[in-house]
């Protein structure tokens, strides 16, 4: 436990502003307890939703169903279900919820759940934080295809951004996938880039406090689990100012 | 409280009720997750005035608030195969999910009406009224009331506003005028409390 353990019960609904949320859930990955409390105390909330139920318009239904019918649905995050079930055999539930938590967040950036993974409204405020943390660095480098592409990143909050501008779309059926470079070299998923447009503010997955650098490549669409391109932008955060 | 308003004991624990409602909504996210339009029409069917009425009581502007729910379906339905039954209960990821945007529409929007405190408090009552007895229907919304009770007021207060309202703990104690730091304490400890009187926790 530490003191970002009290934390849990307004982390469990939603009421921490984007940079406390930021530091919980680096915490939460290295805490197994706040991880089964958070569980629990989500169910809790979730009950709540008993006493307040009101239906949306009729019409809304119709919508809805039109909507989905033009939406693909994600696919399933398959890669850790094998340690999941191991410790789920042996585990009691929570526990093992904790456990799978843990290995999701820790193990494999990219497969960290959170509802919020798309469209993040808060992530603009995530990352002007980090542009405004009294250590926060930066270093802007030149595609080589055009455009520039500039990280900043801060310690403390353990956070990194990528802001880029008049950068070329990835070829179609490819996406760029941005990565954190840890003091072994060794490249971890930190998220993709979605959407298409050239200017755009992503704030890395993954905690960037103990990394040493970013890299970005082109991989297939949906992203890979590890580099199978060689970057063709690398920031080395030694060099950053 | 003046937000939920507690109602006589009744004999109505249900969690076999619940167990059988998740495995139904855990199989209708699995087809739903194959692109099963059929089954998300279930499941919408089944969740829609929980997860609309949640979204409501955070937005409190009817039209946005349909918005809100919109974008909030549409998302389960994109992310319904990633939903994980060992890490909590299908009913607490949909309504995750619902509460999360709802927050975000409410913090991004500076509505300064909804922001205001008087606003706010002025307009619980009778609101409370009309869905305290819409949901004497139901059985699981009286236990919930139930389980409330067990609460001190002051518990209920932070966790009303911090989950109904949208608010950050920080608001919540300004608005209830506590220190900081204490805020987030009565929210976890109610939120204990309810779990534990729910058994939920299992």
């Amino acid at each position: 436990m530490s003191d970002m353990h009290p934390l849990s019960g307004a982390y469990a609904v939603d009421a921490l502003d984007d940079i406390e949320r930021a530091r919980f859930e680096r915490h939460l990955a290295e805490c197994p307890d706040c991880t089964a409390e958070v569980a629990s105390l989500r169910e809790a909330a979730a009950m709540l939703t008993h006493s307040v139920e009101t239906g949306p318009s009729a019409d809304l239904r119709a919508k809805v169903l039109a909507e989905i019918s033009t939406v693909r649905p994600l696919p399933p995050r398959a890669p850790t279900q094998e340690a999941v079930h191991r410790h789920a055999r042996r585990l009691p539930r929570l526990l093992a919820a904790a456990v799978a938590a843990v290995v999701l967040a820790a193990g494999v950036g990219l497969t960290a759940w959170h509802p919020w993974d798309r469209n993040q409204p808060g992530q603009s405020s995530v990352a002007a934080q980090v542009m405004d943390a009294p250590d926060s660095r930066r270093q802007t480098i030149k595609i080589a295809g055009g455009g520039s592409a500039t990280v900043v990143h801060s310690r403390s909050l353990g956070k990194a951004v990528l802001i880029t501008k008049d950068m070329p779309k990835a070829p179609s059926d490819k996406v760029y996938e941005l990565w954190l470079q840890d003091s072994e070299g060794a490249m971890n998923p930190a998220g993709l880039m979605t959407g298409g447009r050239t200017h755009q503010t992503v704030v890395l997955r993954g905690n960037a406090g103990e990394s040493t650098g970013v890299g970005i490549t082109v991989e297939p669409a949906g992203g890979s689990k590890s580099p199978t391109t060689d970057p063709f932008a690398l920031f080395d955060f030694r060099k950053s100012v | 409280m003046t937000g939920i308003r507690p109602v006589p004991d009744e004999s109505a624990a249900s969690p076999t009720t619940r167990s059988s409602e998740n495995q139904t909504f855990s199989e209708l996210l699995q087809r739903a997750g194959r692109g099963d339009e059929e089954a998300f029409a279930d499941l919408y069917d089944a969740v829609a005035s929980r997860l609309h009425g949640l979204v409501l009581r955070v937005v409190r502007d009817p039209a946005q608030a349909e918005e809100v729910t919109q974008e909030a379906m549409v998302e389960i339905w994109r992310q319904s195969a990633r939903f994980d039954p060992a890490l909590g209960s299908p009913l607490s990821w949909l309504m995750t999910i619902a509460h999360r945007r709802a927050v975000d529409r409410v913090r991004s929007a500076e509505a300064t009406s909804r922001r205001d405190t008087s606003y706010h408090q002025r307009n619980r009552v009778t609101e409370h009224d009309s869905t305290a007895e819409e949901a004497t229907q139901n059985l699981e919304a009286r236990r919930v009331r139930q389980a409330l009770r067990s609460l001190t007021d002051t518990q209920r207060g932070a966790l009303e506003l911090a989950y109904f309202g949208g608010y950050t703990h920080n608001e919540v104690s300004t608005m209830l005028g506590i220190p900081l730091g204490t805020a987030k304490t009565r929210i976890r400890d109610g939120l204990i409390r309810l779990r534990d009187t729910l058994g939920v926790d299992s």
